[in-house]
């Protein structure tokens, strides 16, 4: 009798404690739009004025730029290319000392772990606008940015899976012997390799986005195409370079996708 | 007959309270092949471990060669391990690398950081390696994947691994828990004969009795971290094997 009592209560506090999660879930969420003033009627308003806004200024599209638009794509993707190839290679190095299976001291854990949250918690947005400050308007300040946080979103992901790796392996090979050195290299990497393409390859594709938004702080690039066809009010360019843009993230999409599914 | 290991009042205690090894004396000498029996948990792995220091011992002496383990240093420590070979029960090879390679790394304990990183292994090494595996039926298994192999076969692959240690010592660790009947009698026969041959030392962790019986030389019992049994395999009683299992008796027979 007095178990069912017990369940009952249970039950009952649960469903109050559900009640109560909702209604606050609801509070905030009507404070943040009364705060910023967001509001449903302004927004169905608005549609038909951004539609127009798409069809007159940015439809159709002009071309006449197009050849000078090579240099900044290139710079856009040679950036991703070389930010993901760096901060793969420190991020490596860095995921060795913070994964506890692997770190040679729990000192070089801690002190690691610490510089990486401090980096992953500065968006690379930022990093570029830090720098622009630096080093001036340019594609390295916006490659550093990308280095940066690509390092330390790396280095997480890397430490991470290589703690996923069994213990078995690196226990045979310290049995007959082998080096520290040698552990790292006949048992760590080659589990590791799978998730290390995986997770670079995403990287490159997270770089490539970047890059291309770089330019809107003055770090080159087809941001910096985007930022200045705006700014002059060519809208029909504008589109231009976004649809170029929406193509090389597509491609680059389809390739990343293939060389996965031919290495894992 | 010359000894090989020594082991004086040997204990292990993990977190300062819970007993996994209890004043264990052993002497090891060369050509002996030994059984090593008793229930799960009894301290078996943990005697094994703490004989190349996987596990380091909390009190006690354990002699290799008229070396102290316990006390050796890293290089040292490096150059005792590489000389005592270890089968594991999960057979602990590198998955994604091919069979070969990883017999080869039975050999890293004499190689410096820089050769082993750079895998620069001798043409003997790889030809030695190669008819080790011939020698275990496995000569059409060599570029394999090591995940590709079937238990039995990983379980060769390891002991070959440990063969080209050229040891004085094998410590094997249930090498056929995780085997069926057939593939286990293969392993055993292996393991055996090869020690047998080459005149190595062998401890093996086992848990079914009448596995123990049929090949060792001498059988020594665990219970509770405690050595109770050390003596030829006719001198174990079935009233002794029960005492030893007291309690997990069922663990005599089965094969997990």
């Amino acid at each position: 009798m007095s178990h069912k009592k017990v369940t009952m209560d249970l039950k009952e506090q649960k469903k109050i404690k559900r009640y109560f999660s909702l209604i606050f879930f609801l509070l905030i969420v009507g404070l943040a739009m009364w705060y910023v003033d967001f509001n449903f009627i302004e927004l169905a308003k608005s549609i038909p004025v951004f539609l127009g806004f798409i069809f007159t200024d940015f439809l159709p599209p002009n071309f006449s730029d197009v050849k000078k638009y090579v240099g900044p794509v290139l710079d856009t993707i040679f950036v991703a290319v070389i930010a993901t190839c760096v901060s793969s290679f420190l991020a490596m190095i860095l995921a060795i000392f913070m994964a506890s299976n692997t770190t040679p001291h729990p000192v070089f854990r801690i002190v690691c772990r610490g510089i990486v949250s401090f980096l992953r918690s500065i968006p690379f947005l930022l990093w570029a606008a830090l720098l622009v400050v630096v080093f001036g308007v340019g594609v390295l300040p916006g490659l550093l940015g990308l280095i940066l946080y690509g390092t330390a979103f790396l280095a997480r992901v890397y430490a991470e899976s290589v703690e996923e790796i069994g213990s078995e392996c690196t226990e045979a090979i310290e049995a007959v012997g082998a080096t520290y050195v040698h552990q790292l290299k006949h048992a760590i990497i080659p589990q590791f390799i799978p998730s290390f393409f995986s997770w670079t390859l995403f990287m490159f594709e997270i770089n490539l986005r970047g890059s291309a938004i770089l330019g809107i702080v003055g770090a080159g690039g087809i941001g910096s195409l985007i930022k200045g066809t705006m700014d002059l009010f060519q809208y029909s360019k504008t589109s231009t370079v976004i649809m170029i843009l929406i193509t090389m993230i597509l491609v680059v999409e389809y390739i990343t996708t293939r060389i996965r599914e031919r290495i894992i | 007959m010359s000894t090989i290991l020594k082991i004086i009042n040997l204990t292990k205690r993990y977190n300062d309270e819970t007993l996994a090894l209890e004043g264990i004396n052993l002497e090891v000498s060369r050509g002996e092949f030994i059984s090593v029996i008793g229930p799960s948990g009894a301290g078996k792995s943990t005697l094994l471990r703490c004989i190349n220091r996987l596990i380091e011992p909390t009190s006690g002496e354990v002699i290799f060669l008229g070396q102290h383990v316990e006390k050796a240093n890293k290089a040292e420590l490096r150059k005792i391990r590489a000389q005592i070979g270890m089968i594991f029960q999960h057979y602990n090879l590198v998955p994604r690398l091919s069979v070969l390679e990883n017999v080869l790394h039975g050999r890293l304990g004499y190689m410096s950081s820089i050769k082993g990183l750079f895998s620069l292994y001798s043409e003997e090494e790889k030809e030695e390696a190669i008819e080790w595996l011939r020698k275990v039926g496995l000569e059409k298994e060599i570029f394999k994947r090591a995940d590709e192999l079937s238990g039995g076969q990983k379980q060769r692959v390891g002991i070959c691994r440990a063969m080209m240690q050229k040891p004085k010592l094998i410590l094997a660790d249930e090498p056929i828990a995780s085997l069926d009947p057939k593939s286990a009698e293969v392993v055993m026969e292996t393991i055996y004969h090869n020690c047998i041959e080459l005149g190595i030392a062998c401890l093996v962790n086992l848990h079914q009795v009448e596995i123990a019986k049929k090949y060792s030389t001498r059988i020594i019992g665990i219970k509770s971290g405690k050595l109770v049994f050390d003596d030829t395999p006719d001198k174990l009683t079935d009233e002794m094997s029960r005492f030893i299992y007291e309690g997990k008796e069922s663990e005599m027979y089965q094969h997990q």
